[in-house]
């Protein structure tokens, strides 16, 4: 049985244009994710992975030097589509975002009911009352009670207003929601509280989600995959436990060393240096300056490869078989 | 700090090094007035509600709770910042909330202050330079000599160099990592005998985190410093504390050295807190955790009893939501307000 | 036409005697008098000459022939050389006499003459420097002083805060215009007390209520918190900590509020509330209306005035809205 893939990234590109120069935020990043599918992306910050979230739902800013590749969604490359149709037929229909510092992105003077019925009322053409009963019963999968739906947005507290928040990307009930950071301002209590409505509405729903955070601990909570992002590139890709346990990218070795942990037993070792800027790439491996395994051939780009269940963007793994790059 | 032995965590710094008490707390309260119309009482914020503990030289503790729960205004009295309403905050036998203007701000040059923020805890118009000259101009160091060697020597000490490449710089020109040193470095310079740290790490990136807290504990045991540790991430505490505080509603909950807190967690919301505290696992995605419902209590009208009881899994009907409990000691030096614990 | 005399003397005050001698030839005496340290001779208000030189005034009369029977209606310059003799008697051995001439008008100017045949040009150029300084001392002592008290108030709160908005918003309620007027109609009419004046009544105005607003967002800072936790003295932290964040909207507000006091001078002139000692471009519209310039056709005489006030308004109001795009970045769109 072939279970054909709900989102497939090709080759996607992103780059700006800013008065310091090109940004090359996004660089010919390839993945997969299948319905029902959560990917974690995770990256330290100016990684680009913002950016990735931004170019797949197409919320670019004017200053877009090039904006190429091909993203399919459910087969069909939505690249291809005029900016009215990607808004009609895509945009908060099948995908949606729920952006970072999403719980301070509420409009202050609009009631939360007004706000989260907006999306459904724009794409659906659903009457007022209607899209009031469909953001009761979404409130109920984030576990917000039905009243807030009369209150104003300073009247919540943080997870109050971030579940509204996923409530509100959830609303035309798409098949795939991309959050960005949405944990990263909350009490750990209420951080652990979301990540368990995420996994209520995967199960529930069978949703996909893309989960954009800098943190890999707390992204372990809903991961099936996990993709490193560095410097504008996807270095790794592979499946939670196996990355858990096993990274295989000098990267993603060293980002899992930087965790501090509860339960274990290293004590937490820090990266030198800090990764290049989006405008001053180096050649070759992007890595390379950190990188303790660096040798002769990190000059040149690494090509991916698939090793071990893993896909990894490195040279170390080269004896592997190259990555199909269909 | 701490290492994990045969699956337990296992102190491993001496005890011996402690000595003296420099800091003791004692039942302190702090409230907050609410005025209604301008000048009516509306009734107050119970902020901090009863907290009791002492810091020795030399010693490194955590406070560790979730927003709300009275930890900043905990930290802000201990600065001097606040008054207290009732209760004694003492400095080397002295209480803070006695002294004078005069007396308060010699206070203050003797406790280091690192906020949570790198970039807002620095004028943003000044340079580097004046950001660290600042504190010794204020406290009396008029030679320019002076100043620039103690800088200088603190710059290298948190690792910032070189020097002269830093110090014309404006606070926006530096990466987040970068300014939290400098902010650390400020705090040291008038050479204080502890630091209040208040979240230092949870705005930076994951990887500089451990960099920076590294750093911290570098200088807290070259220069035997206390430091009061704040944070909500209980990940980090291990690596830096000798003793940890959970904090609820203004109240502290449990008290406990680290490693007896990890191994043998005692009050309900130190557990839930340590359940919900993720490691990077790839069986967490399968499961759905176990937390307390509902948010923390409002600080105006706190819950009767334990103020944790309306959310506690194990509450005690008529007895946790009645009668505030005492703190037990189940095991030598670990403390915990819980009527579970009674013996 | 006017004779200034200065002098210097112990006890007895100098005799002057003047005559005139046209082309002529002929000697016309004018008259005599005694000479203070300083004192000015008038011609045209000298009815004794008038009156000897056939009741038409002596701008006019020194200068024509007075057989002309059309002396009062059209008269016409006699050219030629005219001397002014000036005979003068000091009784101190260590006395001095100093005398300046002054005729006024020209026939004509770049910017065209006044009723009084005084060169426009020279009252334009003679305003300008007036009404910028008016200007930006006005708009400079107000904004700076109001950045003062309203860092003061919003610092420390409580009562002090408390009066100081009551002030301020009791000294908005009142009638602005009506208390200059007021002012410069029973006290004294000089520039300068009319800029203390409208320095006064504006300090206590709506920029301290903008700059409070700010304030109070600055207050929060981490790095206010950071700097009383190292012992920084309330006074400070306003003017080391909190008054260098208002620097960037300060500026831009300050060379936008310029004209306004620039037209506020000109208001009060027209309204024949300005200084009358001084030419300013307000006083000279004034003149033009007081001379009817308007019926009579002489439209340059208030174009030009109000033509300066515009161009003054639109250059401050463009380099300070410049100026706000310069400071704040936000502003400057992509």
């Amino acid at each position: 049985m072939t279970d054909q893939p709900l989102l497939k990234l090709e080759d996607l590109v992103l780059h700006f244009k800013t008065t310091k120069g090109k940004v090359q935020a996004v660089d010919k990043v390839n993945f997969t994710l299948m319905p029902n599918e959560a990917v974690v992306v995770v990256g330290e910050s100016g990684c680009g992975k913002s950016s990735l979230a931004k170019a797949i739902l197409r919320l670019l800013p004017k200053n877009i030097e090039t904006y190429t590749g091909k993203v399919f969604l459910e087969g069909e490359d939505i690249m291809r589509l005029s900016d009215e149709d990607f808004r009609k037929t895509v945009r908060w229909n099948k995908m949606s975002m729920v952006p970072q510092a999403a719980m301070n992105s509420l409009n202050p003077v609009l009631r939360i009911g007004d706000q989260v019925t907006e999306p459904y009322i724009i794409h659906t053409g659903a009457s007022k009352a209607d899209a009031i009963k469909q953001a009761k019963k979404m409130f109920g999968y984030v576990g917000v009670p039905e009243d807030f739906l009369n209150r104003y947005a300073f009247e919540l507290s943080g997870g109050m207003r971030q579940r509204a928040a996923i409530a509100m990307a959830l609303i035309t009930l798409p098949a795939l929601i991309i959050l960005d950071e949405p944990t990263s301002a909350l009490d750990v209590l209420t951080q652990a509280n979301i990540f368990n409505v995420l996994k209520k509405l995967k199960r529930e729903l069978e949703i996909s989600f893309i989960l954009i955070t800098h943190d890999i601990a707390t992204s372990s909570e809903l991961a099936d995959k996990v993709a490193v992002m560095y410097a504008g590139q996807i270095v790794e890709v592979s499946e939670a436990t196996r990355f858990f346990t096993n990274a295989l990218h000098p990267y993603s070795r060293k980002l899992m060393d930087s965790v501090p942990r509860l339960r274990g037993d290293k004590e937490p070792d820090f990266i030198v240096g800090q990764p290049p800027s989006l405008l001053n790439l180096p050649t070759g491996c992007r890595f390379r300056e950190r990188c303790p395994s660096r040798f002769g051939t990190c000059e040149q780009e690494p090509p991916v490869v698939h090793h071990d269940g893993h896909l990894v963007k490195c040279w170390l793994y080269q004896d592997s078989k190259e990555a199909p790059h269909d | 700090m701490t290492e994990m032995v045969n699956n337990k965590v296992v102190q491993t710094d001496i005890d011996a090094t402690l000595n003296g008490v420099l800091l003791s707390i004692k039942d302190l309260r702090v409230w907050f007035e609410l005025k209604r119309l301008g000048f009516a009482n509306a009734g107050y914020v119970h902020a901090v509600d009863g907290v009791s503990f002492d810091v020795h030289n030399g010693e490194a503790i955590a406070v560790v709770g979730e927003s709300g729960c009275g930890k900043s205004s905990l930290m802000k009295t201990i600065l001097g910042l606040y008054r207290p309403t009732k209760g004694n905050v003492l400095f080397d036998g002295e209480d803070i909330g006695k002294m004078k203007t005069a007396e308060l701000k010699n206070y203050r040059s003797h406790v280091g202050y690192i906020q949570q923020d790198p970039y807002g805890a620095m004028a943003p118009f000044m340079s580097i330079e004046q950001i660290l000259e600042e504190p010794m101009i204020i406290n009396g160091i008029k030679s320019k000599d002076q100043r620039q060697k103690r800088l200088r020597r603190m710059l290298e000490e948190v690792k910032v160099y070189p020097v002269d490449d830093f110090l014309p710089k404006f606070p926006h020109m530096l990466s987040g990592g970068q300014q939290q040193r400098i902010v650390i470095a400020r705090s040291m310079l008038l050479e204080p005998k502890f630091i209040v740290a208040d979240e230092p790490v949870s705005m930076l990136d994951a990887s500089v985190r451990v960099e920076i807290l590294k750093l911290l504990r570098g200088l807290q045991e070259e220069r035997h410093l206390a430091v009061i540790y704040i944070t909500h991430d209980l990940s980090t505490v291990r690596y830096f504390s000798r003793r940890i505080f959970v904090m609820y509603a203004g109240q502290l909950v449990e008290k406990a050295k680290v490693q007896d807190l990890l191994n043998n967690p005692c009050h309900p919301y130190t557990l839930a807190l340590l359940a919900a505290t993720s490691d990077p696992d790839g069986n967490n995605a399968k499961v759905i955790k176990e937390l307390p419902p509902g948010e923390p209590p409002n600080l105006i009208t706190p819950p009767a009893g334990c103020r944790f009881h309306p959310r506690c899994p194990r509450l005690i009907p008529g007895l946790c939501d009645k009668e505030v409990p005492p703190e037990f000691e189940p095991e030598s030096e670990h403390r915990v307000a819980c009527w579970l614990y009674k013996p | 036409m006017s004779l200034y005399f200065t002098s210097t003397f112990d006890q007895k005050k100098p005799f002057v005697g003047l005559s005139w001698i046209g082309p002529d030839g002929k000697e016309t005496r004018l008259n005599n008098f005694e000479i203070n340290n300083k004192f000015t001779y008038r011609f045209n208000q000298d009815d004794k000459v008038t009156r000897k030189l056939g009741g038409v005034v002596a701008s006019t009369s020194l200068f024509s022939n007075l057989k002309d029977p059309n002396l009062k209606t059209h008269p016409t310059p006699v050219k030629g050389t005219y001397y002014l003799k000036i005979e003068a008697v000091t009784f101190d051995p260590k006395a001095d006499l100093q005398a300046e001439m002054i005729v006024y008008g020209k026939l004509s100017g770049w910017a065209g003459t006044d009723y009084l045949r005084r060169d426009l040009g020279i009252a334009l150029l003679w305003g300008t420097p007036i009404a910028l300084m008016f200007g930006l001392l006005a708009a400079l002592g107000t904004s700076l002083t109001q950045l003062i008290i309203a860092g003061i108030g919003t610092w420390f709160g409580g009562w002090v805060d408390t009066i100081l908005q009551r002030i301020t918003e009791i000294n908005m309620v009142l009638p602005f215009l009506p208390i200059l007027i007021m002012i410069g109609t029973f006290y004294n009419r000089s520039i300068f007390t009319i800029l203390t004046a409208v320095i006064l009544l504006s300090i206590f105005g709506q920029g301290i209520k903008t700059f409070r607003a700010v304030f109070m967002q600055v207050k929060e800072s981490a790095y206010i918190e950071a700097a009383r936790s190292y012992g920084a003295s309330n006074f400070r932290i306003i003017f080391l900590y909190m008054i260098p964040r208002l620097i960037p909207m300060l500026i831009p507000q300050l060379i936008v509020l310029i004209p306004s006091y620039v037209f506020l001078e000109a208001s009060l002139a027209i309204l024949g509330l300005g200084d009358p000692t001084l030419p300013t471009w307000g006083k000279m519209i004034q003149d033009a209306e007081s001379q009817g310039a308007l019926y009579q056709g002489w439209y340059y005489w208030v174009l030009e005035p109000s033509a300066l006030l515009m161009v003054t308004g639109l250059a401050f109001s463009v380099v300070g809205y410049a100026m706000d795009r310069v400071f704040n970045p936000r502003l400057r769109g992509q």
